[in-house]
């Protein structure tokens, strides 16, 4: 009963951010090719390439998680809604947004795709066509299903991985949280490089592993939101939640 | 049935919040939560409504246990002094989406109520001065008809006259469909006529915890002359004392209705109010005497 309430109440909130979210790129999809035409027309001969739709859906669940989680746990408490359910709710609601994204990923490739051919020097790109389709413009049925699970995952673990900053920063305490800011970047540029040598084998295997196929990535994507989703989990099953 | 709360402790570092608090609040009965700031009146509900987990104890709801359990938290509001709705969120979109989670929510009753208090359902909970976001707050806890309502500071920022309608839509609420409602507030005597059972909480330990005429059976104001006050209270349990110029008033517990006074001094009913002070008093002399003690 609460749960339907919860998601009934999330996923308004989703459908409106997937909705913006395709106004968006759909506006800048028709600039990119308004551009390239005005080029064309001006005797120009260079390529405008577009392929911001998967990375701009990965940075929107990452936000969304990082913002919606404190806020719907506040709002879930006050009207009854155990964190068990609260918890699960965010599951859900990941899971419908990413795939209303990675639907409209697929679809708005085929838009994207119909429109540029009438304007030669556009080129629209995109993940999974990059890794593992040569950069093909058009795909066959199967290899649009696989890309749909593909972003599905990937999709999936940037809204888990927004959480878990999110949960990190309201558990801890002023000082570790600036500690944990500055690390992060320092890890990102000079960690990774200064470890990569010592896990170089292991590291390679595991890029080795998802050059493959488009399914053993999205294995890693979803075994990293399994830990990720665990670890949230035992944050949320104890924190105190306070208001505004 | 009813909330039974069994050896609920909650600590925050070094200070106890809760400190085994055992208690039972029955179905049906307005009950008062009375207790100093810090007393841990806040922290009480919160352990109740799943927002804070204790340390250890356990808290059940008509029999069942509470903690993180759907079912059982569906039948309790509370109303806290804090805002847990999103920023952006209207006044009337909150009374939307609340009947999503109580189907017994009243909307019709609310909208009511709002236009009665002139709280504006156009506005953004967030943009709500002091007094309208208690008054939001409040029309909440109306009308989602729980059999279970906890009310923390309800009155917070009220005007007199708001606070007034307050009172009486509550009593009107309770009396269309009684129900447990808990009221925690500092502003004792304006529900002192309201409450039937007052908790007493002081420093994370219930202290009392009656019937409020049971509470105040035997407590008398004695006023009058100094002198003759002291002289009539002389071997009775004088709980506390005050003194103006000449005039000496002094609150005494376990003294018989029919015990008279002598000529010149007045002896009248103790409030609540006065009760819990000097029971405040009492327990406050009763610390700086220990700390000396142990000093």
């Amino acid at each position: 009963m609460k749960l339907r309430a919860a998601v009934h109440y999330k996923s308004k909130d989703m459908l409106k951010s997937a909705g913006t979210y395709f106004i968006v790129l759909l506006t800048i999809l028709l600039a990119v090719i308004a551009v390239a035409r005005i080029n064309v027309s001006n005797g120009g001969s260079s390529y405008v390439t577009f392929s911001g739709y998967t990375i701009g859906a990965w940075v929107m669940m990452l936000v969304m998680g990082i913002c919606a989680i404190r806020e719907d746990l506040r709002f879930f408490i006050q009207n009854g809604v155990g964190r068990r359910t609260a918890f699960l709710t965010q599951w859900i609601a990941a899971l419908e947004l990413a795939a209303l994204l990675a639907i409209g990923g697929r679809l708005f490739q085929l838009l994207a795709n119909a429109i540029a051919q009438s304007t030669p020097n556009v080129r629209i790109g995109e993940l999974y066509s990059m890794l593992y389709a040569q950069g093909a413009m058009s795909l066959s049925l199967w290899q649009h299903v696989e890309s749909f699970m593909l972003y599905l995952g990937f999709l999936l673990m940037a809204y888990m991985g927004g959480m878990f900053f999110s949960l990190l920063f309201y558990v801890l305490n002023k000082t570790m949280q600036i500690v944990v800011a500055v690390s992060i970047p320092f890890l990102l540029f000079a960690g990774i490089p200064f470890i990569w040598p010592y896990f170089s084998g292991p590291l390679t295997a595991v890029y080795r592993f998802c050059a493959v196929s488009s399914w053993n990535l999205l294995l890693v994507f979803l075994i990293v939101t399994a830990i990720i989703g665990a670890v949230n989990r035992l944050i949320t099953r104890r924190i105190p939640i306070r208001g505004l | 049935m009813g909330i039974e709360i069994s050896k609920v402790t909650k600590r925050f570092g070094s200070t106890c919040a809760l400190q085994a608090v055992d208690l039972e609040l029955k179905e049906q009965g307005l009950y008062g939560l009375l207790g100093n700031n810090g007393a841990g009146k806040t922290t009480f509900f919160n352990v109740i409504t799943n927002r804070l987990y204790p340390d250890s104890g356990s808290v059940r709801v008509d029999g069942a246990e509470a903690a993180d359990r759907d079912d059982v938290l569906g039948k309790i509001y509370m109303m806290g002094e804090e805002n847990y709705y999103p920023e952006d969120m209207k006044v009337r979109k909150a009374f939307e989406v609340t009947g999503l989670f109580y189907p017994d929510f009243n909307k019709a009753r609310a909208l009511e109520l709002a236009k009665q208090f002139g709280l504006d359902t156009k506005k953004k909970i967030t943009k709500l001065s002091t007094g309208y976001a208690s008054i939001f707050r409040m029309i909440l806890a109306l009308c989602v008809n729980t059999p279970y309502l906890l009310l923390d500071e309800p009155v917070l920022g009220l005007d007199a006259r708001h606070r007034d309608m307050f009172y009486k839509a509550l009593i009107e609420k309770y009396a269309e469909e009684p129900c447990t409602i808990v009221i925690s507030t500092h502003l004792i005597q304006e529900v002192a006529h309201i409450i039937e059972h007052a908790v007493v909480i002081r420093d994370g330990t219930i202290m009392k915890d009656a019937p409020t005429e049971a509470l105040l059976d035997g407590c008398w104001n004695i006023s009058g002359p100094r002198d003759k006050v002291a002289d009539f209270v002389r071997g009775k349990n004088a709980v506390k004392e005050s003194t103006m110029g000449g005039l000496s008033s002094v609150l005494v517990d376990g003294l018989p209705e029919e015990i008279q006074v002598p000529d010149g001094l007045e002896k009248h009913k103790a409030t609540l109010q006065d009760y819990f002070i000097a029971l405040m008093d009492k327990e406050e002399l009763r610390d700086e005497t220990s700390r000396s003690c142990s000093l």
